[in-house]
């Protein structure tokens, strides 16, 4: 016999007893996080906590900054200050560069941080690290005291304070327990910063909770008892645990920054980085046209990046021709609006180098690029209106994009370069050897200019001139297609302070402090 | 002995399933053109790096070979460690197993009781309850669950803030909190299947209600009530348990993409995440999870239809 659980009336003083629940416990949710937690929406997860194998950039740097002091910290105005090292300086010939360490450091689980530790850890980084251009010019590593470590340089490289700060990774020490079971960084910690992962509390690729590092040399700059990271890549649901107060700060996009503006949000943004088109095919192997100067400065004329800035980017990204954005070293006013958008001129260019009817050519497109399908698409649009006919190769993930590039069978791809300084961008785009010189061309002039900016002080004014004569030849030479210089955002909640940064180094969680 | 041996012949059936659906994952992700290695490693990886970290986890080796490997552990209860933060994969979706089986058990319980009353309601209470459900079921087949899950947390997380709008709480640290965390996930899961069960229990029990054999009672005196509620309920449960497993297993995709908006640590979530790692030892270790909880399913809901079918049941 079917009959209803509960009579009517009790059934309605039930469903009244549970809303009446709900009601009064949804604050509790709303404010479940205590005062002294800080909760982070990042969009993506690090493959690993292991800074030797983090990938650099935001979200992936939040991640060893809380629990890894760098040797060099670089604050949020981009000086460089003590970090684990108290002091460093290279030698007059600049073919060596001696680091301090500061005392009475301790690694999360207890053990002291000796200069011996630091040579392990530069020696491991150099060997298997993510970056291990940084180290690159390194030749020999050594404590030459109790608290002392010099690098010998076997060329000149100026990038090392940059290299070994917090964005760096390869200043991220990591303790001697870890060193020595390499195996378990990826999901622990065992680093000198100010936080260590809670591994009970934490979810891989869900949630990442760090505690207060219990050793950390200065208390005063623990400014949370807990913070937690969560993984959440939607964006609604991103702004959806912001507004119900889930989250305080997370990454934000620029599609969404009106939506958090009207929400009450506070946005913060600094330029980060350059999409375009690499071009590795410089040497005409895959497509003989690409290696025509004019050819690759057609490609640049016929693009409409204050249109397709206008509808993809807003007021969160700027057309832009070149490498580095104002502000850091190598940026020239002149070279703004290089390459305006002049679909005439690309096909006289193109005529002029003996393609009149165009030529055809695979771009492949990057993972991960901002509204990179549609950029990529307006690319091509444009590209067809003088004749040139590309065809883009859609790529899932970086696992699957870079063997695919390893292949050497395409020409071009599209990109997301983050900004820091001009040498990086000189050294890992147009150099022989360099990071995204996959097809391995050799352009002297190039690796000429690059030998030239290594020979001075990146802030100097021999260095500014080094970068602005590099900038100068990238651009002229057509070597890439940028097109947007698009923003970094934060959106956070009102109860955060701390949260402005500028285009390097990148946002920094370690610098967030309750509002006052 | 019918029943135990057609039990028997099913289960059997879904041993061989929790070979071969773990063996297709691992060969399809072989195949593919990912390289964990530069995945890992990065765009600087020399090619001794990769050689190092290839020989360390075995990716020399053929992929017969490595499989044959995965599978000799894996019949021991080891299956293998993340190639990306070296955690054990058992470790790994331990604490997400829990999450995802109270995600796609809530919406089953949800789905198979409501559905049930507004389907044997709609068969008992007229035509326009009847109607209307057929204009509920098309919007409940045709709203995806992503949509409907954004409008649930823009409405009672947002809105009207009584549920949260992401994240999850254990029951272990607060049994309050870990129903409140569920059931916006739960109803955004559930809903298609309400409206499937519900127009699938109404059109079996209107061909119960109308069959001779209820005529016959009718004749003889029987109550309505009887009828219905202990005849021809019980006529129509065994096509609509079937309905139900279907939808079950169908819900198991749908719990990816649950999970991923109200942010959720399950399966399904770790499932997206480790996919575009190719971290394939987590993602074969979910693929045997997610086989294990259909085969389950399968079986239980044999036996129900078993039970309450007495063709299948009598000699």
């Amino acid at each position: 016999m079917f009959a209803p659980v509960l009579p009517p009336r009790r059934g309605i003083l039930a469903a009244s007893v549970a809303t009446a629940a709900l009601l009064l416990l949804a604050p509790v949710l709303s404010t479940a996080a205590a005062a002294a937690t800080l909760t982070v929406a990042a969009t993506a997860g690090p493959t690993g906590l292991d800074p030797t194998t983090s990938s650099n950039g935001v979200p992936s740097v939040w991640f060893p900054n809380l629990s890894y002091a760098a040797l060099i910290w670089r604050a949020p105005d981009g000086t460089a200050k003590p970090g684990l090292a108290t002091d460093w300086k290279y030698s007059d010939d600049r073919l060596s560069f001696v680091m301090n360490l500061r005392s009475g450091v301790k690694f999360s689980d207890g053990s002291p941080m000796t200069a011996q530790d630091v040579v392990n850890w530069l020696k491991h980084y150099k060997e298997k690290g993510s970056f291990t251009a940084w180290l690159a010019n390194v030749s020999d590593i050594s404590a030459t005291g109790p608290l002392q470590v010099t690098l010998k340089l076997s060329t000149a490289d100026p990038m090392l304070p940059y290299g070994l700060d917090q964005g760096g990774m390869a200043g991220d020490v990591v303790g001697p327990a870890g060193l020595a079971k390499p195996e378990s960084l990826g999901s622990t910690t065992n680093g000198a910063g100010p936080y260590m992962i809670d591994t009970a509390n934490t979810i891989l690729n869900s949630q990442y909770v760090y505690v207060k590092n219990p050793y950390y040399w200065d208390p005063s700059a623990q400014h949370w008892d807990k913070v937690v990271i969560k993984i959440i890549s939607d964006g609604n649901s991103i702004l959806s645990a912001l507004k119900t107060g889930q989250v305080q700060v997370a990454e934000g996009a620029a599609t969404e920054a009106d939506a958090a503006e009207a929400a009450g949000l506070k946005i913060y943004s600094a330029p980060s980085a350059m999409l375009g088109m690499y071009i590795g095919d410089i040497d005409g192997k895959i497509v003989p046209a690409l290696k025509d100067v004019r050819v690759r400065q057609a490609l640049n004329y016929a693009i409409d990046r204050k249109g397709i800035v206008t509808s993809l980017y807003g007021k969160y990204g700027r057309p832009t021709d070149q490498f580095v954005p104002e502000g850091i070293g190598g940026y020239l006013k002149s070279l703004e609006d290089f390459y305006p958008y002049d679909p005439a001129k690309a096909k006289q260019l193109l005529a002029d180098a003996g393609f009149p009817n165009g030529f055809q050519f695979t771009l492949v497109e990057q993972p991960a690029v901002s509204s990179g399908d549609l950029m990529a698409q307006a690319m091509v649009a444009n590209w067809q209106d003088i004749g040139v006919n590309v065809t883009l190769k859609p790529t899932d993930s970086f696992a699957t994009y870079v063997p695919l590039m390893g292949t050497q069978k395409y020409p071009a791809t599209t990109l997301t370069f983050n900004y820091s300084v001009q040498l990086t961008d000189t050294q890992q785009l147009v150099t022989k050897p360099a990071l995204y010189n996959y097809m391995g061309y050799l352009d002297q002039k190039a690796n000429d200019l690059a030998s030239a900016q290594r020979k001075q002080d990146i802030a100097s004014p021999e260095g500014t001139a080094a970068a602005e004569a590099s900038e100068t030849y990238m651009v002229q030479g057509g070597f890439l297609t940028p097109v947007v210089s698009v923003d970094a955002l934060l959106f956070a909640s009102k109860d955060v302070d701390g949260l402005q940064f500028t285009t390097y180094p990148w946002s920094d969680p370690t610098n967030w402090k309750p509002a006052k | 002995m019918t029943l135990l041996r057609s039990l028997a012949a099913r289960i059997a059936g879904s041993l061989l399933l929790l070979v071969v659906v773990p063996a297709i994952t691992f060969f399809v992700q072989g195949i593919a053109p990912a390289n964990v290695a530069k995945g890992v490693l990065g765009l600087d990886a020399t090619d001794q790096m990769i050689a190092d970290f290839n020989h360390r986890l075995g990716l020399d080796q053929p992929i017969v070979l490595r499989y044959l490997h995965w599978l000799g552990r894996a019949v021991t209860g080891d299956l293998g460690a993340s190639y990306t933060n070296g955690q054990a994969v058992q470790l790994i979706l331990a604490p997400r197993l829990g999450v995802s089986l109270s995600l796609i058990i809530g919406a089953l319980l949800v789905f198979t009781i409501v559905g049930i009353v507004i389907g044997v309601l709609s068969a008992t209470q007229g035509r326009l309850v009847g109607r209307l459900l057929d204009v509920v079921s098309t919007v409940g087949i045709a709203v995806p669950n992503f949509w409907l899950a954004v409008i649930l947390v823009v409405a009672f997380a947002v809105a009207i803030p009584i549920f949260p709008a992401t994240g999850y709480v254990f029951f272990s640290d607060s049994p309050p909190l870990f129903f409140l965390s569920l059931v916006l996930p739960v109803v955004a899961l559930a809903f298609a299947g309400i409206t499937a069960v519900a127009k699938q229990t109404r059109d079996q029990m209107l061909l119960a209600i109308q069959s001779p054999w209820a005529r016959t009672l009718r004749a003889n005196g029987a109550a309505e009530s009887s009828i219905i509620y202990k005849h021809a309920l019980r006529n129509a449960a065994a096509p609509v348990i079937t309905v139900i497993g279907t939808i079950f297993v169908g819900s198991l995709s749908g719990s990816v993409v649950v999970e991923n908006i109200f942010v959720l640590p399950g399966l399904g979530s770790q499932s997206l995440a480790s996919a575009l790692q190719a971290d394939l030892p987590v993602v074969q270790g979910i693929a045997v999870y997610f086989t294990i909880i259909v085969v389950v399913v399968n079986v239980l809901i044999d036996i129900a239809t078993t039970i309450l079918n007495p063709r299948v049941r009598e000699p």
